[in-house]
């Protein structure tokens, strides 16, 4: 095997391997020596690929079956497997949906199997720039959370099939990354959604089953399609490898109904509405989990596939059109039902559910400005959304709550929490941090669609509302000089670490956005596109506009370490709050515009609007194909 | 004109603008106290007001509250810059923004009910307000494929008179303006975000505030443009005084509104506003009919 195969390789098989020699321990003990072991190769294995194809200037890796030999059959057999499997999860826990997707699954596959089998799709491996940025963000991202959940799940009583599972994730998520062959792509797909299904049901309570269930229902569901779409696009294209599917307008009507049912695929699994509802019951799952399917893996293989298939799509207005109006309204939904949450996790998961749509608004426009927007807001969204969930779970661990009002005064109590709060909330939406250039740079590619412009305008406002609610709560204090004591005892020092990495990593990639656009965005826009964005020394150029990042920067680092540190109130300029003449003893709280009730009604339009333009996707190809 | 001109208009713009907001508000000051049947404070009350502040014995409540009203103020004086020397309209705008959500943070840090209240509220303007400045923007970036204002050189004002007439709501909630003056709402919230401040720190609020309008007039600036520098200048001019004349006459014969309705009409009447215009420009386009 030669240096870059096995890089990919042993990419997809340590993290497995680990996960596998963890369930050989005993319940109850932790199996931390190998989890480290494990998450710190992965890194070094994800640092080292990275280096290599700098150093060599490769642009794409291509490994074709026959270097990887047993593995093509071992995936086929492991396919069979998985579906049993999950056949055996649905009449275990009664639900019909499971069994009937897993046999619409299982059927065909065994069919279609027979048909394919031993034509190569070559090359089954390929790795360019925009799978190595996924990779990245899957074995940093994923390998920091799975050592910060080391010490979240001390007092758990099943940790070896905890970890187990979490690094299989990680694996297969890396697998699912690099295939270029369909069916390999489906099989990590499933995988994916198998690990998924097993942590969010890690708490064996009654809602964390449901949770699970619903979860494993809907994205079987998109497993279904997806096998529908491999099968449609073997027959239009007799391809199964996915660098070679037909580009540009040479694809004409009922051709394009593969790639609708990728894309809605690709929306189940990115909880992109109207399916959002497993991403939001997924919460009843420990923290790092939540960590995990939010920022590093699972819905981001989602958006990652449309990324990738967004070349294919360039000239094709109608499908990208409404591609891009369902991100938009994802996005706006979620906004504003975000600003109704009194729960922090709920918060968050609505603020994924809004990003990956802004993802997918990219991916719609569709052009070379749009689409490096939607790499940076990728990779800056895992990194923010890492740090706001692992902060949310130390929360939870010292207070025993994720309620919003619960975080008041968190300020004086948990000072480190709440920088990290406050800098991963920053980091999401305000200039001049990472995501940022992202939403400027979509904003000025969605220049020429209005309407798309209407959605993402108010959606962006209504950003500002629920997080500014929720960071207000943060910074309320009482009348006093410095800080309090905390009431806390010392924050364990893993926890320090795993997020304080993560701040670190988020604000140098900040300050070098220009680099990361320059040496891990456009490689891979020049394979498909022209590179749209021009890093100077001190900012971001377009052909539209110029964004001065590191003015901002330097201003924002001056405000807020600089008069953090200097401003020192004197004692006696100390006051209390003005109360009208009453007693200045209050509790604040409660006052949501919209309340947690209206919540359900909107989800029914919500519903309503979003089936109909699944619908309009998915008709779409058959209108283009009488009508031509 | 030659560069140099330019970068001296440019710098006396930049100086001069905050200035003049000062003075403005305390015309508006007179003419309502004129409307009113009272004498009113001279016109050149907001500047004895502000230096007098800044002699003020300073109180607030916690660090954090001055942090934020101090970055409110640094970030509203960035994104003027940003706009004066032709800078990226979008990030103008973004930056201003978060100046405004700085204030709000400001204001939730002080554990007071009245300051309280009005940061909710004040985030509730944001969300009825940026959208349509928003819109406005990319109907700017549509006609004239840049965002640079500097590189604005069209009549605009005859091409997207609806987006610039959506700006008005906008004004009237920036000014804190009845029927809009939600957050800062004198005779019920005490001035809202403001309540915890005094002294120094309610200057910086206050001269974070005048820049916060400095933006808004300038992009309303952005509207007209002419060959000849003066005519050019006397039109930014009387665009930006009408705005504030219909604003203050608004003030003073309507009664405030509550906040869901403020939210709903503005975001209605100014996306619907902004969005007609650009389908009218992009049907006139297509050539469906001439438009100017």
């Amino acid at each position: 095997m030669q240096v870059p195969t096995l890089y990919l390789f042993l990419l997809i098989t340590v993290p497995t391997l680990g996960g596998l020699l963890c369930m050989t321990r005993r319940r109850g003990t932790s199996p931390w020596v190998l989890v480290a072991g494990t998450s710190m190769i992965t890194v070094v294995l994800a640092l080292g690929l990275l280096l290599y194809m700098a150093t060599k200037g490769l642009e794409s890796i291509a490994v074709n079956a026959d270097e990887l030999f047993p593995m093509e059959w071992a995936i086929i057999a492991l396919d069979l497997m998985l579906m049993a499997y999950f056949v055996y999860v649905g009449v275990r826990d009664k639900s019909r949906w499971i069994v009937a997707f897993s046999f619409l699954q299982i059927v065909p596959m065994v069919i279609f199997q027979s048909m394919v089998m031993g034509k190569t799709a070559d090359p089954v491996i390929f790795a360019d720039y925009l799978s190595v940025v996924m990779m990245l963000i899957t074995s940093l991202v994923g390998s920091v959370i799975i050592l910060y959940a080391v010490r979240y799940m001390k007092g758990d009583g099943n940790q070896p099939r905890f970890f187990a599972v979490m690094l299989i994730f990680v694996g297969a998520m890396n697998g699912a990354v690099f295939s270029n062959d369909l069916l390999w792509l489906f099989f990590f797909w499933e995988v994916t959604t198998l690990t998924s299904f097993l942590l969010i049901g890690h708490n064996k309570t009654d809602e964390a089953k449901r949770s699970a269930r619903i979860a494993a229902e809907i994205t079987l569901g998109g497993g279904v399609l997806l096998l529908a779409s491999i099968i449609l696009s073997y027959y239009y294209f007799n391809t199964l490898t996915i660098s070679a599917l037909p580009s540009g307008t040479s694809i004409v009507g009922l051709q394009l109904l593969p790639f609708a049912l990728m894309a809605v695929a690709a929306f189940t699994k990115s909880a992109q509405v109207p399916f959002q509802r497993w991403l939001l019951g997924a919460m009843v799952a420990p923290t790092p989990v939540s960590a995990l399917l939010h920022s590093a893996t699972m819905v981001n293989l989602g958006v990652y596939f449309l990324l990738r298939l967004s070349p294919n799509l360039v000239g094709q207005d109608i499908i990208s059109w409404i591609v891009g109006i369902i991100g938009a309204t994802s996005f706006l939904a979620t906004s504003l039902l975000a600003i109704a949450q009194s729960n922090s996790k709920r918060v968050l998961a609505y603020s994924t559910i809004g990003n990956l749509g802004l993802i997918i608004v990219c991916v719609g426009l569709n052009t070379p400005l749009s689409i490096t927007a939607g790499i940076i807001i990728l990779i800056f969204h895992a990194i923010s959304k890492a740090i706001l969930f692992m902060s949310v779970g130390v929360v939870k661990e010292e207070t025993g709550s994720e309620d919003l009002d619960v975080m008041a005064y968190l300020r004086d109590r948990m000072p480190f929490i709440t920088v990290s709060i406050f800098v991963g909330v920053f980091m999401l939406m305000l200039p001049p941090f990472g995501l940022f250039a992202g939403k400027w740079i979509v904003s000025e590619a969605a220049a020429g669609f209005p309407f798309i412009s209407i959605l993402l305008g108010v959606g962006f406002a209504g950003t500002i509302v629920y997080y500014g609610k929720w960071l207000g709560r943060l910074f309320e204090t009482g009348p006093r000089v410095s800080r309090l004591p905390a009431l806390s005892q010392k924050l364990p020092v893993l926890y320090k670490y795993t997020i304080g990495a993560l701040l670190g990593a988020g604000i140098v990639l900040s300050l070098a956005i220009g680099q990361v656009i320059t040496y891990l965005i456009d490689p891979y826009l020049s394979l498909h596109y022209a590179p749209a964005v021009s890093g100077s020394s001190l900012g971001l150029n377009t052909e539209f506009g110029s964004f001065p990042a590191f003015y901002f920067l330097l201003i924002i680092g001056v405000l807020f370490l600089g008069f953090g540190f200097l401003l020192k109130l004197d004692k006696k300029e100390l006051t209390q709050a003005y109360a009208g003449g009453e007693d200045p003893v209050f509790d604040l709280g409660g006052f949501y515009y919209l309340d947690e009730k209206v919540e359900g009604h909107w989800n029914k339009i919500i519903l309503a609007l979003a089936s109909v333009l699944l619908a309009v996707l998915l008709l779409m190809p058959v209108a283009l194909e009488v009508f031509s | 004109m030659s560069d140099l001109e330019l970068m001296v208009l440019t710098i006396l713009v930049g100086i001069l603008t905050p200035f003049a907001i000062g003075l403005l508000i305390g015309i508006d000051r007179k003419i309502t106290a004129r409307m009113q049947n009272r004498v009113g404070p001279p016109v050149l009350q907001p500047y004895y007001d502000l230096i007098k502040l800044f002699g003020k014995e300073r109180r607030a409540m916690n660090s954090s509250q001055t942090v934020f009203a101090i970055a409110c103020m640094f970030l509203q004086l960035a994104a003027f810059v940003l706009l004066v020397t032709g800078g990226d309209l979008l990030v103008v705008f973004f930056v201003s923004s978060t100046g405004s959500f700085s204030l709000a943070l400001g204001a939730f840090s002080a554990h007071s009910p009245f300051s309280y209240f009005g940061a909710q509220r004040e985030l509730l303007q944001i969300l009825a307000y940026e959208p349509i400045v928003f819109m406005v923007i990319v109907a700017i970036g549509f006609r004239e494929r840049t965002f640079l204002a500097g590189s604005v050189a069209h009549d605009l004002l005859f091409v997207l008179p609806l987006a610039l007439i959506a700006l008005l709501p906008v004004l009237v909630i920036k000014m804190e303006k009845s029927p809009y003056d939600i957050a800062t709402a004198h005779t019920e919230l005490i001035s809202g975000p403001y309540v915890e401040y005094s002294g120094t720190y309610l200057a910086i609020t206050k001269i974070a505030h005048w820049f916060d309008l400095a933006i808004l007039f300038g992009i309303m600036t952005l509207f007209f443009w002419d060959q000849n520098i003066w005519i050019s200048i006397g039109i930014k001019l009387l665009i930006i005084l009408a705005f504030f004349f219909t604003a203050i006459v608004i003030d003073n014969t309507t009664a405030r509104l509550t906040r869901n309705r403020m939210v709903k009409f503005t975001l209605a009447f100014g996306l619907a506003l902004t969005a007609g215009n650009m389908l009218i420009l992009f049907l006139a386009d297509q050539g469906v009919f001439r438009w100017p």
